[in-house]
């Protein structure tokens, strides 16, 4: 074993790797329930006023979209993690 | 939908598909060599050029943002360059490209209070529009050269055809400035219609306490607006990487690049060019 | 630290965007804010015409109605005019038939005055010649000559009186 890597480096992987899955699997939990809450919304909006898909559409996929800045946020932590840092 | 092709390209697209499944197995034979944490060692790398003149962080530049860049400025410049004189009675193509600018057109025209920015917000909104979705698309959808840097910045190795094109506005470079300059022309917008003494004073609104908040508020604004844009492009180039390397790049690919190149792709243009609007029109009133 | 590294290369893709931009806003913004604006231009003078022209058939119409109203009304004048005239004319001519009539019938009337009067006369004259020729027939025998002339002559002034 001298060639392979010492505890402190094990220890440090260990850490990046447990880091990057909580970060992203806790990242995740926030823009699902808020995109499930805008898709519910304009699923409502949708089966009320079916003449109105279009545009409920568009705006439901730019508002879920900006939902999904903090999940993406979480996503480039945990890549700065693994590959960066 | 009914696609009629000449036959000329439906021959040139036989060829594409040939040469693309001959460099797909080609791909798989090379890349089922490699181990996985080999392949993923430097995907979060930039091939950085050292400058011999400044110092610091400006001496230093990513030559394949500048490259694609440039690449995509001239397909705009090409595609742009053949209707410059538009028709009083549009045919498809140019009807085409007009009800994308239109589109833009009546959603600035919405947004915008003042009569008077109404057309520079349009020319701003529309640009990053059309650069962005050119980008995204060519990024996120279309198989190209890829150059892998090591840590250092130096080039490892050039992959051909074993990943996208490697998007500019997947560079923090871009989507930072970008969004920088959106945030200025807002308050430069602002000091023209409102006035240098109105505008100051709607620092300290509602109450003077507030000072601190609103810069806080106003300053979020460009960096949440920069880091959406780059972690959609960046994290789908990734993931469209890590998947496309599992199947051994044959035949997912295609769906990958459907979803994160096109319909990610377009949507986060959308998404940065509404936002634009809203902050350049929120700054107005 | 490639991946999120700020450096030059942000400062050279927004000059990047501002030739962009200004290239755009010579090839396509300007040309098709013009072309857009022409456009408008031409539906809105185009509405305008055709608003113009409706207006102006508008008012040929309400001339045209006038023209008509006028003519009515002419036509009605004439024919009350005519029916007027043609009223005088009948009640003229009815009083003139009228005169004619009991001019005819006076006239009439004053000949059978006359010719009754003349026959009057005659048998007057008549019948006096008639009596004194009977008279004289009768009194030849009865009478002197100077007698009967006497006689004769009393009778003719009061035939002549009456």
């Amino acid at each position: 074993m001298e060639n392979g890597p010492t505890l402190a480096e094990a220890l440090i992987q260990m850490g990046k790797f447990i880091g990057a899955g909580i970060c992203m699997g806790a990242g995740a939990i926030g823009p699902g329930i808020g995109e499930g809450h805008v898709g519910d919304g304009a699923m409502q909006a949708m089966a009320r006023q079916p003449e109105l898909i279009g545009v409920l559409t568009t705006r439901m996929l730019l508002s879920q979209a900006v939902c999904e800045t903090t999940g993406l946020y979480s996503l480039l932590i945990s890549i700065l993690m693994l590959f960066v840092l | 939908m009914k696609l009629s092709l000449d036959r000329k390209t439906k021959v040139l697209l036989v060829v594409f598909l040939l040469i693309y499944i001959f460099l797909g197995i080609l791909n798989a034979i090379y890349l089922s060599k490699q181990s996985m944490s080999e392949a993923f060692k430097n995907v979060a790398n930039r091939w950085v050029l050292k400058l011999p003149f400044g110092q610091g962080i400006f001496s230093r530049v990513n030559p394949l943002t500048i490259f694609m860049t440039w690449i995509i400025m001239f397909v705009i410049i090409i595609v742009v360059y053949r209707f410059r004189k538009p028709k009083l009675i549009p045919d498809r193509k140019q009807a085409a490209l007009e009800s994308v600018m239109d589109f833009v057109y009546q959603m600035v025209e919405d947004a915008i209070p003042d009569q008077r920015f109404v057309r520079p917000t349009f020319y701003i909104a529309c640009t990053l529009f059309l650069f962005i979705v050119l980008s995204n698309i060519l990024g996120g959808a279309i198989p190209g050269i890829s150059i892998e840097a090591n840590a250092q910045g130096n080039i490892e190795k050039i992959h051909l055809f074993s990943d996208t094109w490697f998007s500019p506005t997947a560079d923090i470079n871009t989507n930072a400035f970008l969004a920088v300059f959106v945030f200025l022309i807002s308050q430069v917008f602002a000091i023209k219609s409102k006035g240098l003494k109105a505008w100051a004073k709607s620092w300290f609104e509602p109450i003077p306490f507030m000072f601190p908040m609103n810069v806080i508020g106003e300053l979020s604004k460009p960096i949440s607006h920069s880091l959406r844009l780059f972690g959609n492009i960046a994290g789908g180039a990734l993931l469209t990487y890590l998947l496309a390397y599992m199947a051994k790049y044959l035949f997912l690919p295609v769906v990958l690049w459907g979803f994160f190149g096109i319909f990610v792709g377009v949507i986060q243009a959308l998404v940065f060019t509404v936002l634009a609007i809203a902050y350049i029109s929120s700054a107005l009133s | 630290m490639g991946f999120v590294e700020l450096n030059l290369t942000g400062i050279i893709q927004l000059l990047n965007f501002f030739i962009l931009l200004f290239v755009l806003y010579k090839l396509l913004y300007k040309p098709f804010t013009q072309i857009m604006d022409k456009r408008r231009e031409k539906v809105e003078s185009e509405l305008a015409q055709a608003e113009k022209e409706r207006k102006e058939a508008q008012e040929m119409r309400k001339e045209a109605e006038q023209i008509l109203a006028n003519a009515r009304q002419i036509a009605e004048r004439i024919v009350s005019d005519a029916k007027q005239k043609s009223d005088e004319l009948i009640t003229q001519a009815k009083n003139q038939a009228r005169e004619e009539a009991d001019r005819i019938m006076n006239s009439a009337r004053a000949q059978i005055e006359r010719e009754k009067q003349a026959a009057l006369d005659e048998v007057e004259k008549r019948a006096g010649e008639i009596a004194v020729t009977l008279a004289m027939k009768i009194l030849q025998g009865v009478l002197d000559e100077k007698a009967k002339k006497e006689y004769l002559i009393n009778v003719l002034k009061k035939g002549q009186n009456q």
